[in-house]
């Protein structure tokens, strides 16, 4: 009997001791955050490595679909759109528990919606009518009814980004309703993500979602370190590759880049016409001139921009809306020809004399300006050294100074002390709402004049008229008039010089299985809890 | 070997003060149908990923470097050679305040000075000037390291016994200073000029990320040596290494041509 | 020698307060302090965005920021970090290990390097012109260019350091033990016949002993600035990686701790690096 015991135990220890092996190592998805997030908080976050956190934790009343653009139930199963649009009934899901095990009520909702009104960020503001926030209350079972301030087009796309607070869970922000849930922060290193136990969704065979245990989201700032360790296999996906990057990988991995079409972002160019800039008055007139700016911009080669500076993986800018977004985009609208000859005639037409070492403006004065962007983004000092030598050929000297970010930053918010700036707009909203702060005159971000007290130009104040007035329309075609509209009378006074349209570039490793690339942010994990990961097996070999 | 060593110095200094003329084309012309271009007959060292011949933009560059860099590092070697100098000559407070100063110029991030005099310049500032006034500022920001190791140098010699038997047979102090020890620093001056050359070129390139150092499109020697980190995925090893060659060639031909010690030339 | 030794002291600590400030200083008139990139959202109000600024309105008085700092510094809080939102005090004690390492190892390799090779020239000429042009080689390539490769052939980090340091370590050594090996007394020292070994150690190494302390202490900064540099390209994160992102960001703060860190760090090995001098000089005086 005892030997008997005795070999039990034994058995017993080898199935213990198994046991670790025998247990799936977690399946761990891995890709970069290329700055240190800002906050964990989703009504908080503005900046790309914290909006990817609250994408893949926040559970929303609704999700749009990346693929299709329209919206999908998610915490919400159905809605009603009342008032003309300025109110609408949520049904909220049953039986949902936040990640803590908290249960989630309709309570929840109008918390939320408390926040918002008190809480004041970039996003939070997209929700408010002038200064009103919207408001929610409780109005039957699992019902809740939410009342915007006035008439908010594209709202649907705005609760998109509302991550859903719990009002009671002593966790705080940290219990959420999204796939995922952060488990583990080192500063500087990495974000580890954990599989939310309570998650709702199931996939179509009725299993548990999301499908990987966690996702690992490295801190890295060294975009060729990001590539190299893409190469290695040491991390899944890129979620924005650059086109240097781009090139590189697709002669290494042919299979691993995708190439998803025109983004919605633009690098663009813009001149100072700030009054109380400090730059010279006739270099001030020379910007505030819209000749003199067509001018510039009909002597820029785009195609090459585009070619070149950008590797071939750009398309000629337009306007505000890139040809990527084809709700929105005016398609009467070509990206400003090159035309020297043309661009001559209009100067010489306000005064402007081409001599033989240069242009000269009524005055006398010689035409040169600066064009600062910001250091260490190769495309954009490409853009700029391409600009440099186009605009020679007409006469203009341009000189080109590359400043660290928070220096140009100064220089474009609060000093005005800059001529001309190369920048980029990225992760432009689909929806023209989203740039309502770059149009409004008034605004801080109306980069070329900023927080005018009133409309300084004509072209300014109905850009001003015709934004508002779209915001509070909801029939899409009327808003799409008044938009094309604007992006006509951007076109043709051209505040901002649209230098060419970047396309979504991406990588995704081969083991990779489900992954959906998107035009729309996020390019590559919209449909994070579907994602899967082939054998592990085969990953490390592939590392 | 010296003569060597003169003889590829005098051509480098040529080819760099005539590159235009021996080039077809100028350093800033960008050839748009032939960008990344290999090595050949029209571009013997190949292209940019703008199409600008990389032979013009080399000489171009080499002329800007090989000028500027000697002239920071002499300046730099004067400054840190007086102070150290002093400082450890006439000792006491004065040698606390030097050795204070300098831990300072090493321990604070001149980082934060050179954005703020960034700031402070004007935009519209031509490429050859931003590339002087980086030097400039080089020149009169990099003493730190010299003066502390001339500092200890000239401690050292002054408990030598050269010294000490010179003072105790009456000379002057001055007379010591100028005639006994300072030759006998040479070496180490040398040393730090040699050092200092590459090491001022290759800073210039970093503030290009602050908005100082050469402008667009002007090369210099050190946004041309930036270029190496390109080389695991260029095939343009040539037109990459190019500018290192050249550098490595002139510092080579430095350490050979500079006496190693004072009167041996 | 204790007064000497006291001195000292307070000397390192008005340095080190000197140096803070002077960080916190120019980094308040740098341009760039008070922005913040969420100023750039598009979507953000005019109020939002002036609760943005007034977020740092606590830090635009220096002097009464540098009289808290050094208040809590003394009390051993750093104040928290404006980047990471977390005590200066932890990030910089959780990273500094990883640092350390990478100079202490980066500095031994480069210095046991320069010191065997300078000794090996000043024996062998014919190795010291090879080694000359080696070094001429070393010294015109960006430690960049190291840093990436020591990335592609995943190799160690503190060689990439060490490769980095030793030819300006190599040139002065042996521009210094060529120079003592050349000097009257050592060439009568040989020509009376004194073993090599003894003939190296005594005439040639000893003698340079004050100078090749001077360059230890300035190459303790060097490594720490070829740390940022490694620790930033190859994704090392140790204190190097901190220090840029505090000037980049603008983190008051987390810069000031960061220059405190470097301050210390120069001040106690200059210190050593001197008393060290002394002691040889008085040796030598002594024979």
């Amino acid at each position: 009997m005892s030997w008997l015991l005795s070999i039990r135990h034994a058995v017993t220890a080898l199935i213990l001791l198994a046991l670790p092996l025998l247990a799936a190592e977690p399946v761990v998805l891995k890709f970069c955050l290329r700055s240190e997030p800002k906050t964990f908080h989703p009504l908080k976050a503005g900046d790309d490595a914290s909006e990817t956190v609250r994408f893949l934790t926040a559970g929303t009343l609704l999700k749009v679909n990346r693929k299709t653009q329209l919206p999908e139930p998610s915490l919400a199963t159905k809605w009603k759109v009342l008032d003309g649009g300025q109110v609408v009934q949520f049904k909220l899901r049953e039986g949902i528990r936040f990640s803590d095990g908290t249960a989630f009520t309709p309570e929840d909702v109008v918390y939320t919606f408390k926040q918002v009104a008190e809480i004041r960020s970039g996003f939070t503001d997209s929700l408010r009518q002038g200064d009103l926030a919207p408001t929610a209350s409780v109005t039957g079972k699992n019902e809740v009814t939410v009342r915007f301030a006035g008439v908010t087009a594209g709202w649907e796309r705005l609760l998109d980004g509302l991550g859903i607070l719990s009002e009671k869970s002593p966790a705080k922000e940290k219990a959420v309703l999204g796939p995922f849930m952060v488990a583990e922060y080192k500063t500087g290193q990495y974000v580890l993500l954990g599989r939310n136990p309570n998650y709702w969704m199931r996939d179509a065979q009725g299993q548990t979602l999301p499908k990987v245990d966690q996702i690992r989201l490295d801190i890295t700032t060294n975009r060729d370190l990001e590539a190299l360790r893409f190469r290695r296999g040491e991390i899944h996906m890129i979620n924005k590759v650059e086109p240097d990057t781009y090139q590189t990988l697709a002669g290494q991995m042919p299979g691993a880049v995708r190439n998803a079409g025109v983004s919605f972002e633009s690098e663009q160019l813009w001149f100072n016409q700030v009054t109380k800039s400090p730059i010279p008055a006739y270099k001030l007139a020379w910007f505030r001139s819209s000749g003199f700016r067509r001018a510039v911009s009909e002597s820029i080669r785009r195609d090459d921009l585009a070619r070149i500076a950008m590797k071939g993986l750009a398309v000629p800018g337009v306007g505000p809306v890139s040809p990527g977004n084809t709700v929105w985009f005016n398609s009467k609208l070509k990206p400003h020809a090159y035309a020297p000859a043309v661009a001559l005639a209009k100067l010489q037409k306000e005064g402007f004399r081409k001599k033989a070492d240069g242009l000269y403006d009524a005055a006398g004065n010689r035409v040169e300006f600066s064009i600062i962007t910001n250091a260490g983004n190769k495309t954009r000092e490409r853009l700029a050294t391409m600009i440099q030598a186009d605009l020679a050929e007409i006469g203009i000297r341009v000189n080109v100074v590359t400043l660290d970010f928070p220096a140009l930053l100064e220089r474009i918010t609060r000093g005005y002390s800059y001529e001309a700036c190369l920048l980029g707009l990225t992760n432009v909203d689909q929806d023209p709402n989203g740039q309502m702060n770059v149009w409004l005159s008034s605004a801080a971000n109306h980069q070329w004049n900023p927080s005018q007290a009133r409309p300084e130009t004509a072209w300014e104040a109905e850009i001003d008229k015709l934004m508002r007035a779209q915001a509070r329309t909801v029939v899409l075609a009327k808003r799409k008039e008044m938009f094309d509209r604007v992006q006509a009378i951007v076109h043709e006074q051209a505040p901002f010089l649209y230098l060419v349209h970047k396309n979504v570039l991406t990588a995704i490793h081969p083991s990779v299985r489900n992954s959906l690339v998107t035009v729309l942010f996020p390019h590559v994990f919209s449909n994070a809890e579907q994602i899967e990961l082939q054998s592990s097996g085969v990953y490390r070999s592939a590392r | 070997m010296k003569r060597l060593a003169a003889g590829l110095l005098i051509a480098l200094a040529l080819a760099a003060l005539a590159g235009e003329f021996l080039l077809p084309a100028r350093y800033d012309q960008q050839f748009r149908e032939e960008t990344d271009a290999l090595p050949g007959a029209k571009h013997p060292l190949g292209t940019d990923e703008l199409g600008r011949d990389r032979a013009a933009r080399l000489l171009a560059g080499a002329r800007v470097s090989l000028l500027l860099a000697p002239a920071a590092s002499v300046l730099a070697i004067a400054l840190g050679a007086t102070l150290g100098l002093t400082a450890g000559w006439f000792g006491g407070w004065w040698d606390r305040a030097v050795s204070t100063v300098i831990d300072l110029m090493i321990s604070v991030p001149i980082f934060l000075v050179l954005i703020t005099v960034r700031a402070v310049l004007p935009l519209n500032v031509s490429p050859v000037s931003s590339v002087m006034i980086t030097f400039l500022l080089l020149g009169l920001l990099g003493w730190a390291g010299s003066a502390r190791v001339i500092r200890g140098a000239c401690q050292t010699q002054l408990n030598s016994d050269y010294v000490l038997r010179a003072l105790a047979a009456g000379c002057s102090r001055t007379r010591v200073l100028l005639v006994h020890l300072l030759p006998n620093l040479w070496p180490v001056l040398r040393t730090q000029f040699i050092v200092a050359v590459p090491g001022f070129i290759l800073d210039e390139a970093n503030l290009s990320l602050l908005g100082l150092g050469v402008a667009e499109p002007l090369p210099s020697l050190g946004s041309l040596l930036k270029e190496l980190t390109n080389l695991p995925t260029s095939p343009n090893w040539l037109g990459l290494a190019a500018p290192a060659v050249l550098l490595a060639t002139a510092v080579g031909a430095c350490e050979f041509l500079l006496p190693p010690k004072e009167g041996a030339s | 020698m204790r007064n000497v030794l006291l001195r000292r002291i307070i000397t390192s600590f008005i340095t080190l307060a000197l140096t803070g400030f002077a960080a916190a200083t120019l980094l308040r008139v740098a341009p760039g302090f008070d922005v913040d990139a969420r100023e750039l959202d598009s979507r953000a109000s005019a109020e939002t965005q002036q609760q943005i600024r007034a977020e740092r309105a606590g830090e635009s008085d220096i002097l009464a920021f540098y009289g808290r700092y050094l208040r809590g510094a003394l009390q051993g809080d750093l104040g928290q970090s404006r980047t990471y939102e977390v005590p200066v005090a932890g990030l910089i004690g959780e990273r500094l290990p990883v640092t350390l390492r990478l100079i202490g190892l980066g500095l031994t390799g480069a210095w046991t390097f320069a010191l065997a090779l300078a000794l090996a020239s000043v024996v062998w000429p014919a190795v010291g012109t090879g080694l000359n042009l080696l070094t001429a080689g070393m010294l015109a390539i960006p430690a960049g260019l190291v840093a990436l490769l020591i990335l592609l052939s995943q190799g160690p980090v503190a060689l990439g350091l060490a490769l980095a340091l030793f030819p300006r370590l190599f040139s002065y050594a042996r521009g210094l033990f060529q120079q003592n090996a050349d000097a009257g007394f050592a060439l009568a020292a040989r020509t009376r016949g004194l073993a090599s070994a003894r003939f190296l150690g005594r005439y040639v190494i000893w003698p340079a002993g004050p100078s090749l302390l001077a360059i230890l202490g300035l190459s303790v900064n060097g490594a720490f600035g070829g740390a940022i540099l490694l620790e930033t390209i190859c994704d090392l994160p140790g204190v190097g990686q901190l220090a840029l992102q505090a000037a980049l960001a603008r983190d008051l703060p987390l810069l000031v701790g960061m220059t405190l860190f470097v301050g210390a760090l120069t001040v106690s090995t200059n210190a050593l690096a001197e008393l060290s001098a002394q002691f040889i000089l008085r040796t030598r005086s002594g024979h």
